[in-house]
Formats: C-alpha cells, sequence, structure tokens
C-alpha cells in the first residue's frame, strides 16, 4: 500500500492522486480498492444519515446500494469532487447530489442490475438497524450536515473498536479487551473497582495500569490512523478529528 | 434526544451508538473520539547537550545500522532518541536508542562509552534493562536495549496517583536493583518517572543507567573551568540532588536516593515535592478535604520519603537497601492506615499523626526562630536595629536585669547586705518586667507582629523568680511549721524516725497541694489573672487540664490526710508514763519531754533510796 514508503499515504490519498493524475493500472487498481474499503467501512454512516432524514429502511438501502454502485462504476474520482481532501465532504456532497436526481438515476440504472462488486447483504443492514433507538429514529431538526457528521463520528469510532477487538482476540485477548474497553474513557479511577478488575484479569494493580495505557495508546493510534485514512493530507488529521468532535458536541 | 448525559463532558450520549458492542456502547462517543486522558502530560526532560537533537529517519538510521532492521521511532529525549528494531541474527525485537552526534563526537567519548558501555552490559538485574550491544552507527553512538512492551511511570500516574500498596509494590524493586547496581560501582545519576518503565506483568524495568554521567560534557580530569555553572549538569531538575545541581562531578550513589525519594513523593501524592512540601500523609489529609479519593498513608512512610529527601547526603539513607529494610520492618508490623473507620488503630494512628504534627510544629518553631535571629543579626549589621519601637524598652530591661543580678551578686558578699540585695533584686525585677511588657505590648500592636526573644527572655527570668517563690513557699512554710510544733525529725535509724519523716513529708504535700489547689481554683476562676500577670507565658488554662490537675492534687491531699491518720503520735500528758512498746508513736518533741521526765524521776528515786 505504501508507495516506496516515501510519501505518506492514506486510502483517500490514493484515491485522490489516482483521480488527479492519469496514472497505470497498477495504481488505478489500487485507488479501486481503497475507495472499495473505504465504502464498507462508512456505508453505516451514510445509512443512519438517510434513516434520520426519515428515509425507509427499503428505501435507504436502495439509495446506498445505487450511490455506491455508481461511485465504483465511475473509473475515478474527478479532482473538484475531492477538492476538499476529505473523504467526508466528499460522500456528504455526493450522497446528496444523488439523492436528487435519484429518479433520473433509477431509471438509468435500474436497481440491482449493474455489476458493482460492492454489496450490503440485508443482515448488515439489520445490525445496523439495531442500533438506533427504535422509536425516533427520524430527526428533521437538526442541520443535515451535524447529523451526517455525527454519524460519521459514530461509525468511525465503531470502526475502530472493532478493529482494535479483532486485534486482541487474535492475540487471544477478547476477556482482557472486553473488560478493559470501559476503560478507554474513565478518569477517575475508583480504586475498589480496579481492585476488583485486576483480580479479575489476574494481574497486579501495575500491570493493570499498563495493560490500560497500552490499550489507550493502540486505541489512540488507531483512530488517528482511522481518521487520517479518509484525508489526502495526513496533517489535517487533527483539524478532521475537531471536526466531528464538534458535531458530536451539537446537540439540539 | 432523551439520552443520558455523559458524565465526563456532560454531553448527551445518543442511543444509536453505532458501536453495535454492548460493552463499549455505554461509552460517550465524544470521550471515545477525545478522551479525556489524551491531552499533553508534563514530561520531565533530561538536561543535557542533546537538546535540539532531531532524531533521523528509519531510513536514515537503517543505512548506518548493520545487523538491525530499524522499524519504528518510539521515543525521543534530552539525551537522543530511541527506535523499535529487530535483530536480524536472533530474530527479536530490540530497542535502538541512539546519542546525538554533538555527544559523540566529543573529543574522548569513544573510549570512555566503550569503558562505561561494558560496565553497563555487566548489569544483569531482573529490575535493570539488559544492554545488548552498543558501538557507534555512523555519527551516532548506538546502544541496543531489551525492548520493554509496556508503560513508564510516568504514564501510569497519568492514571492517578498510586495508593500505598502499589507504591509499596514498586518502590522494593526499584530498591534492589539500585543497590545492585550500586554494587557494581555504576550510578544511574536520571531516576524520573520516564525511566522507570513496567512490562506487560508490572514489573519494573529501569532503563538509561548510567547513561547521565556518559553524556555529561566534561570528563572527570577535565581541568578548564566551566564558565556556565550549569554546564556539565545532566539530569532532570526536579528530580536531581541539590549536591548533583552544585557540584555534578562529585556526585556518588546518594543522588540516586535522591532520586527515588522524589519518585516516591510523586507516587504517593502526584505532586513534586518542591520548596516547603508536605509530609505525604499529611498531603493526603489536606487533599481528602478537597474530595480526592481518601487513601490513608501509613506516618512511618513519611520518615522514608522524607529521609531520603534530605538535602545533605550525609543525612540520607546511605544504600538502596537501607530503604527497602525500612519498607519491610513497616510492611511486616501492618498499622491500621484508617480505612476502618472508628476502631482503635485508627486513634492510635490518628495519635502518631498528631505527634508527628507536634514534632514537625516544633522543629517549624526552631528553624524559624534560629531563622529570625539570623536575620535579626543581619539586619542589625545594616541598621542596628529593625523595629527600635519594640527592641528599645526590650534591651532596656535587659540591661536593668543584668545591672539588678551584678548587683545583687555584689550585696550578697557585703557583710549584711541582704537587705539591700533582695531590695536591689526585687526593684530591678519590677522594672525589668515593665519594660518587657511595654515591648511586648508595642508588639502585638505593630502592624508585622514578629516575634522578639530579647523581651521574652528578661519576662521568662523575672517570672521565675517570683513564681518559684509562690509555688515553693508552701512547701517551706509547712516543713518549718512541723517543726516548731513537733521539733526536729529524728535521724534516720532513731527510734520512731519512720513516724517522724511520714508526718512530715505527708504534712508538707497536703499544705503545699492545698495551696497549689487555691492557685488553680483563682486560675479558673479569673482565668485571666495569671495570663495578664504572667503574660505571654501562662494562657487560660482548659477545663480538661483543670480538671485533670485538681483531680490529682485532691488526690495527693487524700493520700496525705490518709497516711497522718494512718501513722498519729501518740498524746503524751507529762506525768503520766507511757509504755516502752508505745515510745515510738510519740512525737520528738513529746519524746524528749518523755525521757527528760524519767530522767528526772529517777534522779528523784536514786536521791530518795540514798
Amino acid at each position: 500500500m505504501t508507495l516506496a514508503g516515501r510519501i505518506p499515504s492514506t486510502r483517500w490519498s490514493l484515491v485522490v492522486r489516482a483521480g488527479k493524475i492519469s496514472g497505470n493500472a497498477p495504481d488505478r487498481q489500487l485507488a479501486r480498492q481503497s475507495l472499495e474499503e473505504l465504502c464498507a467501512i462508512y456505508w453505516p454512516a451514510l445509512y443512519g444519515y438517510l434513516r434520520r432524514r426519515g428515509r425507509s429502511r427499503q428505501d435507504a438501502e436502495d439509495l446506498i446500494q445505487g450511490f455506491f454502485a455508481d461511485l465504483l462504476k465511475r473509473d475515478s474520482i474527478s479532482a473538484a469532487d475531492a477538492s476538499r481532501g476529505r473523504f467526508r465532504a466528499f460522500l456528504y456532497s455526493s450522497l446528496d447530489h444523488y439523492a436528487a436526481n435519484e429518479h433520473r438515476r433509477e431509471t438509468a440504472v435500474k436497481r440491482g442490475g449493474n455489476t458493482s462488486t460492492f454489496s450490503i447483504d440485508a443482515e448488515s443492514f439489520d445490525s445496523a438497524d439495531r442500533s438506533f433507538a427504535s422509536d425516533r429514529i427520524a430527526d428533521h431538526g437538526t442541520d443535515p450536515a451535524v447529523l451526517f457528521d455525527r454519524q460519521w463520528a459514530l461509525c468511525l469510532i465503531g470502526q475502530t473498536i472493532a478493529e482494535l477487538r479483532t486485534e486482541y482476540e487474535a492475540k487471544g485477548k477478547g476477556e482482557w479487551f472486553a473488560k478493559l474497553a470501559p476503560m478507554l474513557t474513565e478518569t477517575e479511577s475508583d480504586a475498589n473497582s480496579r481492585t476488583q478488575l485486576a483480580a479479575d484479569l489476574g494481574m497486579s494493580a501495575t500491570a493493570l495500569k499498563v495493560a490500560i495505557h497500552r490499550l489507550r495508546a493502540t486505541y489512540r493510534a488507531r483512530l488517528l490512523d482511522a481518521v487520517a485514512q479518509t484525508i489526502e493530507n495526513p496533517d489535517d488529521s487533527g483539524r478532521e478529528r475537531q471536526c466531528l468532535f464538534d458535531a458530536l458536541g451539537r446537540h439540539s | 434526544m432523551s439520552d443520558a448525559p455523559c458524565p465526563r463532558c456532560g454531553t448527551p450520549i445518543p442511543a444509536d451508538t453505532a458501536a453495535q458492542d454492548s460493552d463499549v456502547s455505554v461509552q460517550c462517543p465524544r470521550c471515545l473520539l477525545r478522551p479525556p486522558w489524551d491531552k499533553p502530560h508534563p514530561v520531565a526532560i533530561t538536561l543535557g547537550p542533546g537538546q535540539s537533537f532531531v532524531p533521523p529517519s528509519i531510513e536514515e538510521l537503517s543505512e548506518q545500522i548493520s545487523g538491525y532492521e530499524v522499524e519504528a521511532l518510539i521515543g525521543q529525549g534530552g539525551m537522543g532518541a530511541v527506535y523499535l528494531g529487530r535483530q536480524k541474527s536472533l530474530d527479536r525485537a530490540v530497542a535502538i536508542k541512539i546519542l546525538p552526534p554533538q555527544i559523540a563526537e566529543r573529543s574522548g567519548f569513544r573510549e570512555r562509552f566503550a569503558q562505561e558501555g561494558r560496565a553497563l552490559a555487566k548489569l544483569n538485574h531482573p529490575n535493570i534493562v539488559a544492554v545488548h550491544d552498543f558501538g557507534q552507527a555512523g555519527p551516532y553512538a548506538m546502544l541496543v536495549m531489551e525492548l520493554v512492551e509496556g508503560a513508564n511511570l510516568r504514564e501510569v500516574l497519568a492514571q492517578g496517583r498510586l495508593s500505598p500498596a502499589e507504591a509499596l509494590e514498586i518502590i522494593p524493586q526499584l530498591c534492589d536493583a539500585l543497590a545492585y547496581a550500586h554494587d557494581e560501582g555504576v550510578v544511574h545519576r536520571d531516576i524520573k518517572p520516564e525511566n522507570l518503565l513496567f512490562d506487560s506483568r508490572g514489573r519494573l524495568k529501569i532503563t538509561d543507567f548510567g547513561l547521565a554521567k556518559l553524556v555529561a560534557n566534561k570528563t572527570a580530569n577535565d581541568e578548564t573551568p566551566a564558565p556556565d555553572p550549569t554546564q556539565g549538569v545532566v539530569g532532570t531538575v526536579h528530580y536531581m540532588a541539590p549536591e548533583q545541581l552544585e557540584n555534578p562531578r562529585s556526585v556518588d550513589h546518594r543522588a540516586d536516593i535522591y532520586a527515588l525519594g522524589v519518585v516516591f513523593y510523586e507516587m504517593l501524592t502526584g505532586e513534586l515535592p518542591i520548596g516547603r512540601f508536605e509530609p505525604p500523609s499529611q498531603f493526603l489529609q489536606v487533599a481528602t478535604s478537597e474530595q480526592i479519593s481518601k487513601v490513608a498513608i501509613d506516618v512511618r512512610l513519611d520518615d522514608v520519603v522524607l529521609r531520603a529527601l534530605e538535602k545533605h547526603p550525609e543525612k540520607r539513607y546511605a544504600t538502596a537497601s537501607a530503604v527497602m529494610h525500612d519498607l519491610d520492618e513497616i510492611e511486616n508490623n501492618p498499622r491500621s492506615t484508617g480505612s476502618a473507620a472508628g476502631s482503635p488503630d485508627e486513634y492510635l494512628h490518628r495519635v502518631r499523626a498528631s505527634i508527628h504534627r507536634a514534632g514537625n510544629v516544633a522543629s517549624e518553631i526552631a528553624s524559624t526562630s534560629i531563622e529570625t535571629t539570623e536575620t535579626w543579626i543581619s539586619q542589625a549589621r545594616d541598621r542596628w536595629l529593625t523595629n527600635p519601637r519594640v527592641e528599645v524598652p526590650a534591651f532596656i530591661a535587659l540591661g536593668i536585669a543584668i545591672v539588678g543580678m551584678l548587683g545583687t551578686f555584689m550585696w550578697l558578699s557585703e557583710p549584711r547586705g541582704e537587705p539591700m540585695a533582695l531590695l536591689w533584686a526585687g526593684l530591678a525585677t519590677c522594672l525589668a518586667i515593665v519594660f518587657a511588657r511595654v515591648s511586648l505590648a508595642r508588639e502585638s500592636e505593630s502592624e508585622h507582629p514578629q516575634t522578639y526573644l530579647v523581651s521574652r527572655f528578661v519576662l521568662g527570668g523575672a517570672y521565675l523568680l517570683i513564681a518559684v517563690p509562690i509555688l515553693v513557699a508552701p512547701i517551706i512554710a509547712a516543713v518549718a511549721f512541723w517543726i516548731e510544733i513537733y521539733d526536729d525529725p529524728r535521724d534516720i535509724g532513731r527510734l520512731g524516725w519512720v513516724r517522724d519523716w511520714i508526718q512530715v513529708i505527708s504534712t508538707t504535700v497536703v499544705a503545699t497541694a492545698a495551696s497549689w489547689l487555691i492557685l488553680l481554683g483563682l486560675h479558673a476562676v479569673f482565668p485571666k489573672l495569671f495570663s495578664v500577670v504572667f503574660r505571654p507565658f501562662v494562657t487560660a488554662a482548659s477545663h480538661r487540664t483543670a480538671i485533670l490537675l485538681a483531680i490529682g492534687l485532691v488526690c495527693l491531699i487524700g493520700a496525705g490526710v490518709f497516711m497522718l491518720q494512718r501513722f498519729p503520735y501518740l498524746s503524751y500528758t507529762p506525768g503520766i508514763p507511757v509504755e516502752e512498746s508505745n515510745w515510738d508513736k510519740l512525737s520528738p518533741r513529746d519524746f524528749k519531754e518523755m525521757q527528760r521526765e524519767l530522767n528526772e524521776r529517777r534522779l528523784v528515786e536514786r536521791s530518795k533510796q540514798q
């Protein structure tokens, strides 16, 4: 994935580069693969956004399948589309654009008739659905852009934690992760609960603190990496994270 | 949205958190995105010549090193940079530390590095990061070390202060490692939380042993005087022993013990012992009142910490094993640390704490009085007197007292000079008291009350002259009175001497205790009386003290009266003979009288016979 290890490259920067420069076939292949991976990670954000905007499940499913099919069918992302340097901003504007022209596209593409490799099965939608509070899905009061960003942030965090869990489970430390994950945001340590936790995991108090530190440090690295994957210039990752942080704070 | 707010940031936690995991979903996504702990923490930077060092990139370094793959930069400090590496031959992960070129290129460095490197590589202890290899990598001096995947103490402390139990899990390991290294002749010189690592099992691993000395600017035999006093200082300011800052060349292992004290203090309190700091147990008492989680610290730990932190190396623990010994003592004799509220142990603990505090206060008073004297002397040199309004009468009082004393002695040496001596002493005492009291009154009036010792000194002496006779008078009076009635008590061993002495002592005790009781009663009823007369030494007594004292005196009186009744004198009427077995029950005067009569009678009988 790295370009000779010299140019720091993120998935989104690969996509953008392929669009800007008329590169060779392997580059294009890499760009397409990166875009697919990004879409696989962030479709729940789009789905959640559409549902919050009041779309029915069927409607949202169709829209997303169609949107991604359309996106991936394109040979490359045009430079203009990616001008903002952020995958999130790109998807937001593209999705809006696509939804607006939904009817026209529907007739042209024929629902489900395309040959895209990208597909989301019903089970995934089921699980995405389960994460909503069933009563009040639609939220018309909030600015759509904030709504989108918020869904995006939730998706980013979920993805990071899932990745971390897989990593711990691969090392045979699934139980550790389950027990330590609540410590990710904890600040004031309750001595008793910590003692209990250390006893549960069969480790000393100091070892527990080391384990928590390792988990936090890894989580932070994965989170920053996940953010960086969606932007063109890694230097912007701080700003991107701040933007998502602000979106989560703005509650009506 | 009707979601519960996050207890940390106050933002409502949306119910549709995309993380579909039961264990994580309860956490606030905002806090997960920017966790509360994700903020820069203060880091102790080692002073040294490598401050402006920009570490080489992984590729640059890879070109310089053979036998190792360089994988990532994992740390950077005042003494170089640390990379994650892999030793190709053994296929093991290692930490590669490089020292900046400005150090490696110094004259004589290579030889010292080779020498020291060998010494470091010999250190083989479970709590010391092992040095596998060392050498040159292009312009850099390189150390290959055991890789510790865990956290350093700074990172552990970021999760909150350690409990005493946790600290006592760590400190013995530190002591053990230091004792070992010191025995091997290696001083660390830069013990600080950043250099104390923990592996995944929580075991301590000290890193960077001896590096500070290696990096130090000057070699020991370098004669050129340093223009900048801090030149040659390598270490971390708050963890450096005073002598390490003043004279970096003469540092020995006791500097490590000082740093150990700082680290210990920081573990227990979360703060650095800077300036006039509280001992750990006191610190927490202050902290607990501010609603911080309550953990009591054994006051005995204070002693260990404070002794390790002594400014003078001679007063410090001489060895790390001595620290360990004291900690073992504490662990083997556990005292309640106050967790069981209301237990007698807790009371004991409190009493110990109060004693400790009293000791602190006393030493503080001593030190401040020494300080005041010192400042007073130094100021007097500049301006003679700091506060003439207060000090002039005090010195006059002192002068009168001295003159009075000399005069009294002079009159005493004259024949029949006693009345004059008494007069002289009384006059001088009164005048001295008056002037000293004037000084005292002015002192309390002044805007910046400051304690002057001269007036107190004079007053103390004068009051003793007055108070001692008052207190002693009943004793003398009682004995004199008794002798007046019963005549001199008989010498030890003579018939009836025990009864005499019991009588004398009991009478004296009763009389003295009674008069003291009256004084006490006066003081209790008119609390101002004595406190005004004997200002500033006497204050109103608390009820408790007064009652306790009164009970004690009453007991004494009771005991005296009991003894008097138990061993009474037989009443003697002249003319009526007393049986010989009862002679010891007569008072000395009666006994003499009886003997005299007996003698007279015998004389009469003898003359009749003749």
